[in-house]
């Protein structure tokens, strides 16, 4: 047990401050781990705390807050899960930004729960961290390297190690810049290090510390892993991921060869070339610390003129999407494609979005070469190698596209204001017009950040809402299994159908315990999870007796916590509209799609979009004018009114 | 009696740390992979790849190898030696 009498805390709190160079250690509260558990919990109360409400994302005055939760480092199935809160610069929010890789056990090895980093280094520095060895030194000759490049020496000079790095999009303040924890976990899409490299801070480097992560009950605690363990192993799919990884268990989606284009407006097919077998042969699975399910994976090109290139992959984007030529040629180039995002530290899905609507609004003579400095905005391989690497070094018309899809529309003006979907500035995963609105869909509008990675993700509920038209059955099973409250269960579901408005609050607090505990929510780990086995983990971890009622308050107050902080940065219920070209059908090939409700039973209007949210307010307790949480709320959950 | 050898299969690790927190579990009553007997060390300047050594200290319990899930440990029945 640490200091602080609990169980699975390593019980400090490291403070650094780049201007002055200093280091002090502080206990951590054990009132505050009551409250708001650990990991997101206490880094968003820090950032209340700590970050003042006019800072700039890129100022000195800014935060980057490090936790880790009381599951992290210990042998609860994917106790990886690292988080960092700041204000991101894509839309100064304040996201949700979650990784895995070694960086929480390390951390916690070395005795500390959270880190919070504050001001601007004269120079560029890296942070290392090694049990109460804490040291700013000297980065400038690792400044101008890539992603990888970082990685690579700092692991040189310090492994074991765990390192979070940023490349040239950090360094040059690119606001869809992210980067990736040990190269394989990404992190921060929407600036993280863009802050960090207005901090000239290079890397954050925890090395594997001397001291241990006790918890109150290990018996108990390994029976109950033991029991998830094995149904872990057990799953029927799981050697199909760890044969294919992401994209093993998502080639029914990549299957459908159907491509969304001329602004989101447009639905095309597309031949997809069958890159299966090839991929099989050139990927390894990667793992982050206890995770029996690596879905992520190392992709080495084993044939052709790129043979020998490796690069890390955490979803299945790499596959198919810069096709040209025959099947291998498609791969590489792909994998090239990805290898450059990485290297950079550019967010592939951002940059994509905002390159796609340049090309669009080219071909509409909206912009032209005087514009783009003489580049054809065309949609091929080595156009988008040249873009990305301009947008990494803000050079040309990469300056306009380093700022995101809001941004760069409002800086180029002449109507292209005429936005694809986007929510508070960031893109949007999956087009509902396809798959019908369910909580993935209400969860990325009602988002109170939205960047820092999917927050559709806070809309999970099990594969039933990655899928369409699964049966209600399996949605009933999913609700149970996170032990949605019986009162609410009646609200939410009939025979056939469920509210999604109000379904969605309670995916939303749910997520929020994982990310509290320190504990992984993709969803091949997050599916041996339910509310009972959570509460007595914590337990067993902890010493504190909860229960999954009580775990479910505390998921919540974190949550409307959360909200509140992003409320300060201007997001209400406006912010959290549907996009208006969700309401026009998605059309063509003779086909069209009009946004339907998850079930397709019906076409749904902005007035039903409105509903939702008007539905998601009341279950949630926010004043539904506003979309902002009421007082009697924030008192209900001991938070702050003001 | 003298237990087998932990034979280990690097090409299967996939870097999950299992083995050294389960170790350090046993011999600690902590998770600390500094103080593991199994030890998992990255190739520095290979990707993805890895070394697993066994301090002098391992008496081939084999708790490591019950928890690898990636079949990277083996070792020989009881008795067998």
């Amino acid at each position: 047990m640490s200091e602080m009498g609990l169980g699975g805390y390593a019980g400090r709190v490291l403070y650094i401050d780049l201007t002055s160079g200093t280091v002090a250690r502080e206990p951590l509260d054990p009132e505050l781990a009551r409250t708001f558990i650990g990991g997101w919990g206490i880094t968003n109360k820090l950032a209340c705390d700590l970050i003042p409400p006019d800072a700039d994302p890129l100022s000195p005055e800014n935060r980057i807050i490090i936790g880790t939760g009381p599951f992290s480092g210990t042998i609860v199935p994917g106790s990886a899960e690292l988080v960092v809160t700041s204000r991101f610069p894509l839309n100064g929010a304040y996201p949700t930004s979650c990784g895995g890789g070694h960086f929480a056990l390390m951390l916690k090895t070395s005795g500390y729960d959270c880190v919070v980093i504050s001001g601007r280094s004269p120079t560029p520095v890296y942070l290392r961290i090694h049990d109460d060895d804490v040291q700013l030194s000297d980065a400038r000759e690792l400044w101008g390297r890539d992603v990888f490049e970082t990685v690579d020496e700092l692991r040189r000079r310090h492994e074991p190690c765990s390192v979070i790095p940023i490349g040239p999009a950090g360094e040059n303040l690119v606001d869809i810049s992210v980067t990736s924890i040990d190269k394989g976990g990404t992190l921060g899409s929407g600036g993280l290090p863009a802050v960090m490299g207005s901090k000239n801070l290079k890397a954050v480097v925890a090395v594997q510390g001397s001291k241990g992560i006790r918890v109150a009950n290990r018996v108990k605690l390994q029976r109950l892993v033991d029991g998830m363990l094995q149904r872990i192993m057990e799953y029927r799919l799981r050697p199909t991921l760890l044969e294919g990884g992401f994209f093993g268990m998502t080639a029914a989606w990549t299957q459908l060869g159907a491509r969304i284009t001329e602004n989101a407006s447009r639905i095309a097919l597309v031949a997809t070339p069958d890159v299966k077998d090839v991929h099989y042969r050139s990927r390894r699975p990667l793992a982050c610390s206890a995770c029996p399910m690596a879905d992520k994976e190392l992709i080495r090109l084993r044939e052709g003129p790129r043979s020998g290139l490796a690069t890390y992959a955490t979803h299945y984007s790499p596959m198919g999407s810069v096709g040209a030529g025959d099947v291998a040629e498609t791969y590489a180039r792909s994998v090239e494609y990805l290898d450059a995002a990485n290297r950079y530290g550019i967010c592939l899905f951002s940059f994509g979005i905002v390159r796609e609507f340049a090309s669009y609004l080219y071909e509409r003579g909206i912009i032209t070469r005087e514009d783009t400095g003489g580049i054809e905005l065309t949609d091929d391989f080595e156009t988008g190698m040249k873009l990305m690497r301009m947008t990494a070094y803000r050079e040309g018309f990469g300056e306009v596209l380093a700022e995101g899809l809001v941004k760069a529309a409002a800086r180029i003006g002449r109507g292209a204001e005429e936005l694809p979907p986007q929510i508070k500035g960031y893109n949007i995963f999956g087009d509902p017009r396809l798959t019908g609105v369910g909580t993935h869909t209400v969860a990325q509008m009602v988002n109170p950040a939205r960047c820092g990675g999917c927050a559709g993700i806070a809309g999970s509920l099990g594969s039933a809402s990655y899928n369409p038209g699964r049966p209600i059955e399996q949605w009933l099973r999913q609700a149970r299994r996170i032990a949605v409250p019986r009162e609410a269960m009646e609200r939410i579901f009939t025979s056939t159908a469920f509210n999604v408005g109000r379904l969605t609050r309670y995916t939303e607090d749910w997520y929020s315990i994982s990310n509290c505990l320190g504990r992984c929510h993709r969803l091949y780990i997050e599916r041996f999870f339910d509310a009972e086995t959570q509460a007595q983990l914590f337990t067993a971890v902890t010493g504190l007796e909860a229960t999954p009622a009580e775990l479910y308050k505390a998921g919540e107050r974190v949550w409307n916590l959360f909200k509140m902080l992003n409320v300060r940065a201007g997001f209400d219920r406006k912010a959290d509209v549907a996009p208006e070209a969700w309401l026009t059908p998605l059309k063509g090939e003779g086909m069209e799609f009009p946004l339907m409700d998850y079930y397709k039973s019906a076409a749904l209007t902005r007035d039903d979009m409105d509903r939702v949210l008007d539905d998601y307010y009341d279950e949630r307790g926010w004043d539904p004018g506003t979309g902002i949480p009421t007082s009697d709320k924030l008192r209900e959950l001991g938070l702050p009114t003001a | 009696m003298r237990r087998p050898p932990i034979v280990a299969d690097a090409t299967k690790c996939t870097g999950c740390l299992i083995c050294e927190l389960r170790c350090s579990l046993r011999f600690e009553k902590a998770f600390n992979p500094s103080k593991a007997r199994i030890r998992i060390r990255r190739l520095v300047g290979a990707e993805n790849e890895y070394d697993i050594s066994f301090s002098e200290d391992c008496d081939n319990c084999g708790l490591c190898v019950r928890y690898c899930p990636y079949s990277a440990l083996t070792q020989e029945k009881k008795g067998s030696v």
